[in-house]
């Protein structure tokens, strides 16, 4: 199965702090990493981990460059940009008022697929399925 | 620091051909160098004779040497991460099953409070946006 990650999630999964995770968003990163499952990485989220780990905030043993590549390479990852149908997407609603939260949900809907987030904002919007506990 | 390397410009070494006019002897400083194209060729004897350099150049700064024989092009000395790049065999990607995965789990560290940082880093764009129009 196939789901879009939130920034939290995916640098939660990649820093190894497995506690902050949900059990079943664990499982969908642990089943992404055996190849069973695919992960759809927004633009969004890839920006904000490009600026994380600018400011130390989070530590890749690769650069960043070179992350990128391997992530568009693997085929458990899919990297998604921000295109025209997902700003349309992100216009058909206003109850999110992050920009950002906006984009990766929209991302998710145009790909018709369950996002993994935490945000409580997100689950109880309606907007969108999510995964988490 | 390396003396009378010639450069050869993009346009030969997409073309394969070795154009005299196009190159120039370079006989500046390691910064000017490392300024000035990253790409140059040299024949085999002079690339065999600074294979060292030549390595620790491609690793630490990313340079790309073209060797030439008989005035042609035929071979490229590159850094392993631009290797990586353009072969796309990251040492991070594993077959299974016929498949390239990257097994992303645990590769990272995190710093302090990864939660507050993105909160934090979403609100002084959100700032940033709404000071430059306000």
């Amino acid at each position: 199965m196939t789901y879009v990650t939130d920034t939290h999630a995916l640098i939660h999964h990649v820093t190894d702090r497995k506690r902050r995770l949900g059990r079943r968003a664990r499982s969908v990163f642990d089943r992404a990493d055996r190849g069973l499952d695919t992960i759809i990485v927004p633009f969004t989220v890839l920006e904000e981990v490009l600026l994380l780990s600018e400011v130390g905030k989070v530590l890749i043993p690769l650069p960043f460059r070179e992350f990128v590549v391997s992530l568009d390479k693997a085929d458990n990852v899919d990297l998604a940009v921000n295109d025209t149908p997902v700003l349309l997407e992100a216009a058909t609603f206003t109850g999110i008022r992050d920009p950002y939260d906006r984009m990766i949900i929209a991302q998710a809907r145009v790909a018709g697929v369950p996002l993994i987030t935490a945000d409580e904002k997100v689950q109880e919007s309606g907007l969108v399925r999510t995964v988490w506990d | 620091m390396f003396n009378g390397f010639e450069r050869l410009n993009h346009r030969d070494v997409r073309s394969n051909h070795f154009d005299p006019r196009n190159t120039q002897v370079y006989t500046s400083s390691v910064q000017k160098e490392i300024e000035m194209a990253k790409e140059k060729v040299m024949t085999f004897v002079q690339a065999r004779s600074k294979l060292s350099e030549i390595v620790d150049r491609v690793s630490e700064s990313g340079d790309t040497y073209v060797v030439s024989k008989r005035q042609k092009p035929v071979a490229v000395i590159i850094g392993i991460e631009k290797y990586r790049e353009l072969s796309g065999t990251s040492k991070y990607l594993k077959n299974v099953g016929g498949k390239k995965i990257f097994k992303l789990g645990g590769i990272g560290k995190a710093v302090g409070d990864i939660d507050e940082a993105i909160r934090e880093l979403r609100k002084s764009r959100i700032e940033a946006v709404a000071k430059k129009f306000s």
